[in-house]
């Protein structure tokens, strides 16, 4: 099935937050934000900005009439500073004014006095003055020390990886309407909709029912959107309320860049322990994580970071502590992966120096410790349809993995200039939000009296194909035309109590909602009609087809009284995890796959472009097989890009340097893989996943981690004197400096 | 449009564009000039909407590519794209296309004109590198016109050796002589679209095994787009060979002042532009080097 999304997208003609026709008398905001990264606030002189043609009014810390707390986990992150300032880009005033251009015009005259302190940037820093988000958390397995002293090899080492931008193409906005008696309707690019429900409301000071959100969809989120849509929606709603008068406010690039968190840096040490076969025995780990200056979802994300601390490998000896730790950095959030791959390039990196030093291929030690059916992981779950070692052999035999890697060799040794490096990637990623009672979801069917279908869920439709997902379940399991299925805008007031579109779960949490009500519908009808059944549009009784059509049985029905609604609810069974005890199940189930990636590395200039980058992925039975190749391509291409080019950097006084599509670089079509190959496991799916249809959306970018290990292999072949440094990203700076290092 | 990508309002764009009120040129000399706008517009989106500006990128007069005698002129408002698609500049260099992929995107190909890049003085002008190594020289107008080589166009950071007022009419070089040949290079963190980390060009002609005359440009290596005369001075007359080269790339770093940005640390840019100077070697004459000569 196409995605139904991809006539309007090509056209223009989707409707984005800012493509919303704009209602009489509404009003335009703009923020105010710190420029310093940490100090008191020792003056605010706003009244020129006050005063600038257009403006209707300023907001403050002052004007909020609930609490001024947008923080979700732990409640430490204020909508606008108070008297201190923790990060540059912090809000701290709103300006609202009749144009756009006059409210951001009214912002460059504000004159904010701060006295800076030095800001705190590194997370090792801030550990060592007791600047922790929370408690640190620490997964544990077999014994470590027991296991270290089985070992004949033992390797250290430091893994450090950088953040990532989400560069979402539309950037965070919301628009904001006063409706009667103190209701607020809001129109928000969010992914989290029930977020920016109960932060409006809890900073309104109003019950959530009087806050409507509505999502029609996103121009790309990738976790950018989960929690930190919030500010935006709220400030308008804010400056709605007190004004009553409609507000919009869409940030500018710039804003958006300097303002709002990203992936989290992380900076880990490790020890692997392995025997004389490569197995490991032992491994421990410390993982530093940079969470910037509020906790914002860092303890969720470092929670993640440990669950995927051993990616597709079996150890049976394993101590992970991760840190959680503060800056004076916007407080970073979710991103693809969410802390996943920052977990799994930790071992990686630890097999690789292991390899190294050992003089034998990454591969074989990864291959060695794959996971099988039955192992534990750390956290208690027991691998289960474990397709790790299946995905490996796929990939090996479809693309004949050994002979790329001959090919390679004797490429190498033909050439001075240019050296190709290669590295397998596999990856088991769990499913499932880490926070047990997330995975709840519903949906509402209605079948109108015409016999077309209006489906809504919680599920926000932001690229990644959800909405042609629960087309296809409904379509199917009414077995109707799916052209008679329309998804709604994702509302607070059809779908309450909503988990945001996240942790790959969305399809799978949603869909299995939406199969329940039309399951629910299409059994009601059976009943009304003495048991008749729906095959593909057509009327069956007794195991012939009637000359009824769906529409003629819809009608009747709805004559009959019959109601044609359906709304259901769907938790995922079996899973639980216990804190305390930092065990038990939590997720329903893993996807595996595995990549060979090949690089060729030009010597002379340290630049670099992928070759290939072929893939066994772990489909189940592909709903829309589609939309999963496309997941899969967009995820591999965003992951390499985290390892190879995208660098966010700031200067030691905690601004942001990397501030504009002019220094901060994404993948483009030629920087992407000159081919992508994709071959699904021959396995099928899970019953948790939706139609057992595997989730896709998050896995694929740990694929890109592989980028950073071929090209270090290509680096060793031209330079056997680099001392190799598992810092990522490996920007062409980076390689260059270790194709020449120790000249 | 027939399959709806493109809207049918469309089709009216140049009767609207032929609609619009001719622009009169501010009395306040020549301040405020727009070429393509696309450095302009960018940097400076909300003071330039509010300003009164003299947009010069489709005067007759500073457009045109030609052949005169033993120079080529380039009109100011030329854009990247006319440069691509003029027979003259692929005849004189072959590897044009190739090169000029390096800058930009498309669409700001489209409207970038040279003058932009030389007058927006900034330190890695893609063009400005280019046109440097050509021993290019600038046409200026202003109270009147005079003529003067690129290499004394920068001052110093953003700082240009000209009245506020003058405005650039053309850029001139002199065709390069047969045994010439000519190379670019540029590198950054993203291959295409992409702002250089260093860049740099050379002209070089070689007959019997010896350097006959050569000029070398660099950008991302100092506060300007540099004229390397040092270590042109050097190569000239030397013997064609990798001990040349060699101890030319270590005038080179003696030459520069890079600083540590979000494009590289100083230490980086140091090496890539010793890397970037093997490179036109290696380009340049394939049959004589390889990398290994030069490490
Ligand atoms: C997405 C993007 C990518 C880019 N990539 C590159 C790149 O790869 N390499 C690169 O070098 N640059 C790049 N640029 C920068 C810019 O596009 C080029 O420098 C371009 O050549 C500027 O030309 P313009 O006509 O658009 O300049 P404008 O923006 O019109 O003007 C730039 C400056 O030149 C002055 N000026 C213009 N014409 C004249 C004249 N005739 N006489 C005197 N002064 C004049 C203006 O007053 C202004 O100060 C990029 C810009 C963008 C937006």
């Amino acid at each position: 099935m196409k995605n139904v999304d991809a006539a309007g997208h090509v056209t223009g003609k989707s409707l984005y937050l800012d493509d919303l026709p704009v209602i009489e008398r509404t009003l335009h905001a703009a923020v105010i934000d710190s420029p310093c990264a940490r100090g008191k606030i020792t003056a605010l002189h706003l009244d020129e900005s006050r005063a600038a043609p257009g403006v209707v009014a300023l907001l403050t810390c002052r004007d909020i009439p609930g609490e001024n707390e947008v923080g979700g986990i732990v409640h430490d992150e204020p909508l606008f500073a108070v008297d201190e300032v923790d990060f540059c880009g912090q809000p701290i005033a709103l300006v609202v004014a009749e144009t756009e251009a006059q409210a951001r015009h009214a912002c460059s005259l504000a004159k904010i006095g701060i006295a800076p302190e030095t800001p705190l940037l590194d997370p090792r820093e801030a550990i060592q003055k007791g600047e922790l988000i929370v408690p640190p958390r620490t997964f544990e397995l077999g014994d470590t020390q027991a296991g270290f002293s089985s070992s004949t090899h033992i390797f250290e080492g430091v893994a450090e990886t950088g953040g990532q931008e989400h560069l979402y193409i539309e950037t965070q906005g919301a628009y904001a309407v006063p409706m009667e008696s103190g209701h607020i309707r809001i129109s928000s690019s969010t992914q989290g909709p029930t977020a920016v429900q109960r932060t409006a409301a809890r900073v309104l000071g109003v019950p959530m029912h009087l806050i409507e959100v509505d999502v029609t969809r996103l121009g790309g989120g990738f976790g950018g959107k989960e929690d930190q849509a919030s500010h935006w929606a709220v400030m308008a709603a804010l400056a709605a309320r007190k004004l009553r008068r409609p507000v919009k406010l869409v940030l500018h690039r710039m804003d958006d860049m300097r303002m709002t968190g990203k992936r989290h840096p992380y900076t880990s040490d490790f020890k692997i322990g392995l025997d004389e076969n490569y197995k490991i025995t032992a491994f421990e780990a410390d993982y530093y994580q940079n969470a910037g200056a509020a906790a914002d979802l860092s303890p969720a994300v470092l929670e993640r970071t440990l669950f995927h601390a051993t990616n597709s490998y079996y150890i049976p000896n394993f101590r992970a502590t991760a840190y959680s730790c503060r800056t004076n950095l916007p407080p970073n959030t979710a991103f693809r992966g969410f802390g996943g791959p920052q977990g799994m390039f930790v071992i990686e990196a630890a097999i690789a120096k292991a390899a190294i030093a050992l003089g034998v291929p990454a591969a074989t030690i990864q291959e060695a410790n794959l996971i099988n059916n039955g192992d534990e992981f750390p956290y208690g779950q027991i691998a289960k349809q474990a397709n790790a070692r299946r995905a490996w052999k796929t990939a090996d035999t479809v693309y004949c993995a050994e002979k790329i890697e001959a090919e390679i060799s004797r490429y190498n040794e033909a050439h001075t200039t240019t050296k190709k490096g290669f590295a397998r990637m596999p990856v088991c990623f769990g499913i499932s939000f880490t926070k047990t009672p997330m995975n709840q979801a519903r949906a509402l069917v209605h079948i109108y009296q015409d016999g077309s279908v209006g489906v809504s869920t919680g599920a926000v439709e932001m690229g990644q194909g959800v909405n042609t997902k629960m087309v296809a379940v409904a379509a199917q399991t009414l077995s109707i035309n799916p052209g008679r299925i329309k998804l709604e805008t994702t509302n607070t007031t059809r779908v309450a109590n909503t988990s945001p579109s996240a942790a790959s779960a969305t399809a799978d949490l949603n869909g299995k909602a939406l199969e329940k009500a039309c399951i629910a519908l299409k059994n009601r009808l059976a009943k009304e009609f003495d048991g008749i059944e729906i095959r593909n549009e057509e009327i069956w009784l007794n195991g012939k087809k009637t000359s009824q059509t769906w529409q003629e049985m819809i009608e009747t029905a709805y004559l009959n009284r019959v109601s044609l609604s359906e709304s259901a609810h769907y938790a995922t069974p079996l899973i639980h995890y216990d804190k305390t005890k930092e065990k038990g199940h939590p997720f329903a189930y893993h996807v595996y796959g595995t990549a060979l990636v090949t690089v060729t590395v030009d010597c002379v200039r340290g630049s670099y472009e992928f070759d290939s980058v072929k893939i066994a992925h772990d489909f189940g039975d592909p709903l829309c097989d589609q939309i999963d190749r496309g997941q899969i391509e967009g995820g591999l291409v965003q992951g390499l890009g985290w390892m190879t080019m995208e660098e966010v950097l700031y200067n030691p006084e905690g601004k942001l340097l990397s501030n504009a599509l002019s220094t901060y670089k994404i993948p483009d079509i030629y920087s992407a893989p000159k081919t992508i190959e994709i071959t699904p496991l021959e396995v099928s799916g899970p019953k948790p996943a939706i139609k057992k249809s595997k989730a896709v959306g998050e896995p694929p970018l740990m694929y890109g981690l592989g980028g950073f290990f071929a090209i270090q292999n290509a680096i060793r072949a031209f330079n056997p004197d680099y001392t190799p440094q598992f810092t990522a990203p490996m920007t062409p700076e980076r390689v260059l400096l270790a194709l020449y290092e120790k000249e | 449009m027939e399959q709806g990508f493109i809207p049918p309002y469309f089709l009216d764009v140049p009767e609207l564009l032929a609609s619009l009120p001719k622009q009169k040129s501010p009395k306040t000399g020549y301040r405020g000039v727009v070429g393509g706008g696309t450095d302009l517009y960018v940097q400076r989106p909300e003071k330039l909407t509010r300003t009164e500006v003299q947009l010069v990128s489709d005067k007759v007069k500073l457009n045109g590519i030609r052949i005169k005698g033993k120079n080529c002129r380039i009109g100011a408002s030329s854009t990247v794209t006319d440069l691509l698609e003029s027979e003259d500049m692929n005849r004189i260099f072959p590897n044009l296309k190739q090169h000029l992929k390096l800058v930009s995107s498309t669409q700001i190909r489209n409207m970038g004109t040279v003058a932009g890049n030389l007058a927006n003085a900034s330190p890695i002008g893609d063009l400005t590198v280019f046109l440097l190594a050509l021993n290019a020289s600038v046409t200026l107008k202003g109270k009147n016109k005079h003529n003067l080589p690129l290499r004394e166009f920068y001052l110093g950071y953003k700082k240009l050796n000209k009245d506020p007022d003058d405005i650039i009419k053309s850029i001139e070089f002199p065709l390069p002589g047969k045994a010439t040949r000519f190379n670019f290079e540029k590198v950054c963190k993203r291959t295409h679209l992409d702002i250089a980390s260093v860049n740099s060009a050379i002209q070089i002609s070689e007959t019997e095994g010896r350097i006959r005359s050569v000029s070398l440009a660099a950008g991302g290596i100092g506060p300007i787009p540099a004229y390397l005369a040092g270590t042109c001075q050097f190569l000239k007359g030397k013997k064609l060979s990798a001990k040349t080269v060699k101890s030319a790339a270590k005038m080179l770093t003696g030459e520069i002042s890079p600083i540590s940005d979000a494009r590289g640390s100083a230490s980086y840019k140091s090496l890539l532009l010793r890397q970037l100077f093997f490179a036109h070697f290696l380009e340049l004459f394939p049959d004589q080097f390889d990398l290994p000569d030069f490490l």
